[in-house]
């Protein structure tokens, strides 16, 4: 199978291009820049709570929400950031298409204060399209900060359309946007965009092919045109002429054809248009350097910055970036992050498995003084609660700790500079120096991260990508590494501080990264073979994150999505794997069974039986691998109250694991197949079971051959 | 003439055309690299590559490999930081290139 552009596009970016509208509703459309605040903006707006982050493409999916003002209904529809309409990218087509064949009734063009120039290139291209535009000029206050004053009813004047200073993340300014876009929405504020006037000879070609345009579309009877081309010709026909002078030919070709434009009017279209590729090139040199010229002019007449003042990015990336601090910094943060967690988190989780064992205890009773059935007990607390209980105490408290933290440097704007430091790295790989933020978004899920890879436009790169994003261990992984390394590596004499766990967990990590791009390389010089791709990446300024937000979304969003999650499938899962541990077939369990298959090859790769049962029954989500792992013990073994980590080692030491199984569990643990959820995202995003049963593949058999390989070493060395 | 991607650290320049084709053509046009436009290589990653530059206020990486695809002019170099966005090299042309 070819890896087609088809075969990777997505639809989702598509889904949108029609919105469901009621006769009083309006559709306004939101454009902008990457990483211009759009959607704090968005959120601003419909009072939602979208995910923002301080990074390009974070919006990566598109959403739309509601907002009623002055008793006008509208639909908000947030487009991917995108630099420029020219289509060069699958979002970038996407925000054309929808605001040139969209039923929107008006456009927010954000623009980044501190950034006028580079965003006012889009605004350009949108005035192009339509007039029904409103420039709201987002992030005011950094540009205070960074002491640039904008002169917004200057630039209102020389761009002929309404111009708002927001700041959305304190609401600055949202009101008078709401009114503004209302009534641009609504007819009620009509303004005249001044576009670009480009050189003499464009111009000269332009007017003919409009012209032509203009005339055909005239000629056809109302009967003849259908909705489609409606749409078509309320596009700018100024702007259709432009495209037919510079748009590369498929362009050509499939607005031609939308537009059914009869033959002579395409022959007279080509008789004033016959130019090569090189001419059109130049074309859209021109075009874009006259654009460019004209949003100098704004900035130089609207904007005043004060060159003087010392920049404080610089001063920071000084060290972030810097050769000799970049990467040990970079380890540093990650391992800080892990310290915190790992160290927050024990506290938490001990009182909170002290609590539900307290409640075990009470149903217990409960079910004993109604003489309840034994296997009615079994099922409901030894095997549902018990499963839950762990699931929760386990998984609750680093997740609590582990997403703010992450969020809080998402929101500073550190995952670029960590793409930037690590560029080097992945284009040695082959890969796309973006997969590094995929592979972020991968350490809150895989299946995010797997979507995320759509910000990487080369078909070639996103398949990789999206093969190795299971190596970035997820949330759903990290309490079980985070509970073996801390049952396995902190003595128990110890008191206090205790970095080993620590050092472990991020090892993995490197580990991880390792082998990330080791499989990158093996994909590009294999079945995925090709040269690296381009690379641009914005560094966007660094940002006070907002600690409110940060503990809003990553709290509600994230720990509560994912732990309920987590507990919807433990449930069923824990009552399954009490009822398979005490349904028994001759002398033995079915867990037995299972498990004494299992266990000869387990033994080879430093597990047991048991583990990999537990890894296979938590297919459909990773969080529940440990507690159906302890569930299994405890069914067949001896009961014991689990209401602390050391009672966690002792089950597990029973069962007879050493530093070789907690090594390997670790190391399976971050290489194996990934969930059920993810296998489906990533079915959805390449369209092809082939490269998802791949994706199970590659980190199964590297998971295997590791784990092989650490017990040989253990075993020869007398350790396991 | 020379390529953007020799350009040293601290060195303002002002592009004079592109070699890209294709896609990375539309990005670099759409990101600002048009004729005229002044750049200041800002800096170097940890191993020499990606560089950093501020194109019309915001800052871009680009590989080695896409930087050479950018023919430029250089106007002077500034290889203090400090120097705020939007570029003003008039004020940096009387130290050292």
């Amino acid at each position: 199978m070819g890896l087609t552009f088809q075969s990777t596009q997505n639809n989702a970016l598509t889904d949108l291009f029609k919105v469901e509208k009621h006769d009083n509703q309006y559709i306004i459309a939101l454009a902008g820049n990457p990483n211009t605040g759009k959607s704090t903006v968005f959120n601003a707006l419909t009072g939602l709570r979208q995910h923002t982050g301080n990074w390009p493409g974070k919006t990566v999916v598109n959403a739309s929400g509601k907002f009623t003002h002055n008793y006008q209904e509208n639909i908000l529809v947030d487009l991917p950031g995108t630099y420029s309409l020219f289509a060069a990218s699958v979002e970038e087509t996407v925000a054309r298409d929808f605001i040139c064949f969209g039923n929107a009734d008006a456009v927010i063009v954000v623009a980044d204060a501190t950034c006028l120039e580079r965003n006012l290139n889009l605004l350009y291209q949108v005035m192009e399209l339509t007039n029904n535009v409103v420039l709201c000029i987002n992030l005011i206050d950094e540009a205070k900060k960074k002491n640039i004053i904008i002169d917004a009813k200057g630039i209102e004047q020389a761009l002929g359309i309404p111009v708002v200073l927001c700041a959305a993340r304190k609401g600055t300014g949202i009101k008078e946007l709401k009114d503004t876009i209302c009534k641009v929405a609504n007819g009620q504020l009509k303004s005249q965009p001044k576009t670009v006037i480009y050189s003499d000879y464009i111009e000269e070609k332009v007017n003919a092919i409009e012209a032509i345009i203009r005339k055909n579309i005239s000629e056809k009877s109302k009967t003849e045109i259908d909705i489609a081309e409606k749409s078509l010709i309320d596009v700018n026909s100024r702007w259709l002429a432009l495209r037919i002078l510079d748009g590369d030919n498929k362009l050509v070709d499939s607005l031609q054809s939308n537009l059914n434009f009869n033959d002579i009017t395409n022959k007279s279209i080509a008789a004033n248009s016959n130019f090569s590729e090189i001419d059109k090139y130049i074309v859209r040199d021109d075009i874009s350097t006259e654009i460019y010229k004209q949003a100098e002019l704004i900035r130089d007449k609207f904007v005043k910055a004060d060159t003087t003042k010392t920049n404080r990015d610089r001063l920071i990336d000084n060290y972030i970036t810097s050769k000799t601090f970049g990467i040990p910094l970079m380890l540093l943060m990650l391992g800080g992050i892990l310290w915190i967690t790992i160290t927050g988190a024990n506290y938490p989780s001990t009182m909170l498995a002290a609590f539900f064992f307290s409640i075990e205890e009470i149903l217990t009773g409960w079910f004993i003084s109604i003489n309840a059935p034994n296997w009615l007990h079994g099922i409901l607390i030894l095997g549902l609660f018990r499963t839950l209980s762990w699931v929760i105490s386990v998984m609750l408290p680093p997740m609590a700790i582990f997403f703010p933290l992450f969020t809080i440097l998402e929101d500073i704007g550190y995952l670029p500079r960590v793409a930037f430091n690590l560029d080097h790295l992945f284009k040695k790989a082959c890969a796309h120096g973006k997969q590094c933020l995929t592979m972020c978004m991968g350490f809150g899920c895989n299946a995010a991260g797997i979507i995320s890879c759509r910000i990487i436009d080369s078909p070639r790169e996103r398949m990789i990508a999206i093969l190795t994003n299971n190596f970035v261990p997820c949330n759903g992984r990290f309490p079980t590494l985070i509970a073996i390394a801390t049952i396995f590596l902190v003595a128990k004499s110890s008191s206090g501080i205790n970095i080993l766990p620590t050092i472990a967990v991020t090892g993995l990590v490197v580990i991880g990264i390792g082998i990330t791009l080791l499989v990158s390389y093996g994909l590009s010089k294999t079945i995925l073979k090709g040269i690296p791709s381009t690379f641009t990446l914005e560094l966007p300024p660094y940002r006070v994150p907002q600690f409110g937000r940060v503990l809003y979304t990553s709290i509600i969003d994230r720990t509560m999505f994912v732990l309920w999650r987590a507990i919807i499938i433990a449930a069923p899962a824990g009552a399954i794997t009490w009822v398979l541990a005490n349904i028994y077939i001759g002398d033995l369990s079915i867990i037995e069974h299972i498990v004494a298959f299992l266990n000869p090859f387990a033994q080879l790769i430093g597990l047991d039986g048991y583990i990999l049962m537990a890894f296979i029954l938590g297919l459909p989500a990773n969080e529940i691998v440990l507690p159906i792992l302890l569930m299994a013990y405890l069914s067949t073994g001896s009961m014991i109250e689990f209401d602390s980590l050391d009672s966690l080692k002792t089950i597990l030491i029973d069962n007879g694991w050493t530093y070789l199984t907690a090594l390997n569990m670790m190391l399976f643990s971050l290489l194996h197949w990934p969930c059920g959820t993810t296998l489906l995202t990533i079915k959805k995003e390449t369209g092809s079971l082939k490269w998802t049963a791949l994706s199970a593949i590659i980190p199964t058999t590297i998971g295997i051959t590791v784990c092989f390989i650490t017990t040989i070493i253990f075993r020869a060395i007398g350790l396991g | 003439m020379s390529k953007l991607a020799h350009v040293s650290v601290g060195n303002y320049v002002t592009v004079k055309n592109l070699s890209s084709t294709g896609m990375l053509r539309e990005r670099m046009l759409a990101l600002g690299l048009t004729k005229g436009a002044k750049i200041e290589v800002i800096r170097k990653g940890p191993s020499g590559d990606p560089t950093i530059y501020n194109i019309r206020g915001a800052m871009i990486a680009l590989r080695e490999e896409e930087a050479a695809l950018v023919a430029v002019n250089v106007i002077g170099g500034c290889t203090e930081y400090g120097v705020n966005i939007p570029i003003h090299p008039e004020q940096c042309l009387n130290r050292s290139i």
